[in-house]
């Protein structure tokens, strides 16, 4: 069986990513759903949240949505977001990075702009996490 | 005959306005190239969206959206897209008319008329129409702040029953060369008009997250945003390829005009000079 899968990442007139991926996570209403390839079709609507995936060259790659829908369907999956945002959108400055907690994800109070804003913040946090653990691991390698 | 003075002053002119037009094309292709890539990217969005609502609908054969059903029409909303500036031929021009026409013959009792773009609303404003909400500072830069506002506002007048049908009249795109005045029905919405899905190779239930019916909910009023937007995005291609046309005919004229008076400013130089030489001679003898 197939291993890897095709997503395409759409936005209204702007953006048109593909790749060939292991695996995708993304923010659905209920939490955050994962798939790999050989999945039952599947069509979910996506709310403000991140959205993860490993390509088939096993690189991670992070980015961040408003809201919007994805499908799956014969290996292929389609992502369809109001708005997307990227790892080079983001200042990653130290001051940047959110301490305590973040807005209520419940995004029908949110306002187009609160939901960017909340979802460039999830992605400043998930980053300095992952470069944090990162960091640490090497640490222990070292004094190992 | 005019001076030979007046005549290099009217050259100078003519290549002055020749540069102006000349730079206008230009911008006028760069906005073009990538207007048609917006609009690539924005009718393959639509019709995954399409695709979606019919997976939808075959899992729900007998579901049907508030959006979806068709109603008496007591009242009818024609929202007109129109131009954001002049200088495009007949682009705006014909645009208008033909929005006033559809807005003339429209037989709906009762009529509400939203116009975005500056062209038109000054349009209809000059003609006396009442116009039920305008926004004349929508273009392509301000869509992602403001078409919500628009898009939410049309879905509110329709599921509140102000509205009974909501009509798109705008300047669809074809080529560069090639654009059709259309009018569409945007609401109630037709899905017997999306495009067609192609055939799965074998069926498999879907799974839903969360259910179908409010994956509808949510999936109509976007679809109604994007229908928006393209037919914005091809208003404005449609604007850009008119205004390229207008300022290739203007290069052109003017590179015309310049040289029949080179022509006529050699021949004035020349008929001073003969008629100098004439009176030297006459002086001699």
């Amino acid at each position: 069986m197939k291993r890897t899968f095709a997503l395409t990442i759409t936005l209204p007139g702007k953006h048109l990513l593909t790749f060939e991926a292991r695996n995708v996570v993304l923010p659905s209403k209920g939490g955050y759903i994962g798939f790999m390839a050989g999945r039952q079709p599947l069509l979910a609507t996506m709310e403000p949240g991140l959205i993860s995936l490993v390509t088939v060259e096993d690189r991670y790659m992070l980015f961040g949505t408003t809201g919007g829908f994805a499908e799956m369907l014969d290996n292929q999956a389609s992502l369809l977001c109001d708005s997307l945002i990227e790892v080079k959108d983001l200042d990653l400055s130290e001051e940047n990075v959110p301490t305590g907690k973040l807005f209520n994800r419940e995004s029908i109070n949110m306002s187009e702009t609160q939901k960017r804003e909340y979802v460039k913040q999830l992605m400043i946090r998930r980053l300095h996490k992952t470069s944090a653990v990162g960091t640490s691991q090497k640490t222990a390698q070292k004094t190992e | 005959m005019a001076s030979l003075r007046d005549i290099r002053q009217k050259i100078g002119g003519v290549s002055t306005t020749q540069q102006i037009t000349s730079a206008m094309k230009m911008m006028s292709t760069a906005r073009l190239g990538k207007a048609i890539e917006a609009i690539n990217l924005t009718r393959a969005y639509i019709s995954k969206f399409e695709h979606m609502v019919q997976d939808l609908k075959r899992e729900l054969p007998d579901y049907k959206h508030p959006c979806m059903v068709a109603r008496p029409v007591k009242s009818s909303c024609i929202v007109v897209i129109g131009g954001e500036r002049g200088l495009c031929g007949g682009f705006n021009h014909d645009l208008n008319r033909f929005a006033q026409g559809i807005l003339e013959e429209h037989p709906a009792r009762s009529k509400k008329l939203i116009v975005i773009g500056r062209k038109a609303t000054r349009y209809f404003e000059q003609k006396g129409f009442e116009i039920f909400e305008s926004f004349p500072d929508l273009t392509v830069k301000t869509l992602d702040s403001e078409l919500f506002v628009v898009s939410s506002k049309l879905f509110k007048l329709y599921n509140s029953e102000k509205v009974d049908e909501i009509h798109l009249v705008y300047t669809s795109f074809a080529s560069a060369v090639t654009r059709y005045l259309t009018s569409i029905r945007l609401l109630p919405i037709d899905i017997t008009n999306m495009t067609g899905k192609p055939p799965a190779k074998r069926y498999q239930p879907f799974d839903f997250y969360p259910s179908p019916e409010e994956i509808f909910n949510q999936l109509m009023p976007r679809y109604l945003r994007n229908l928006l937007y393209r037919a914005i995005v091809e208003s404005s291609a449609s604007e850009q390829s008119a205004r390229m046309a207008a300022m290739t005919s203007a290069t052109d004229r003017a590179e015309e005009i310049i040289d029949e008076l080179k022509l006529d400013l050699n021949r004035s130089r020349q008929a001073l000079i003969t008629r100098e030489l004439a009176e030297v001679i006459a002086g001699s003898q």
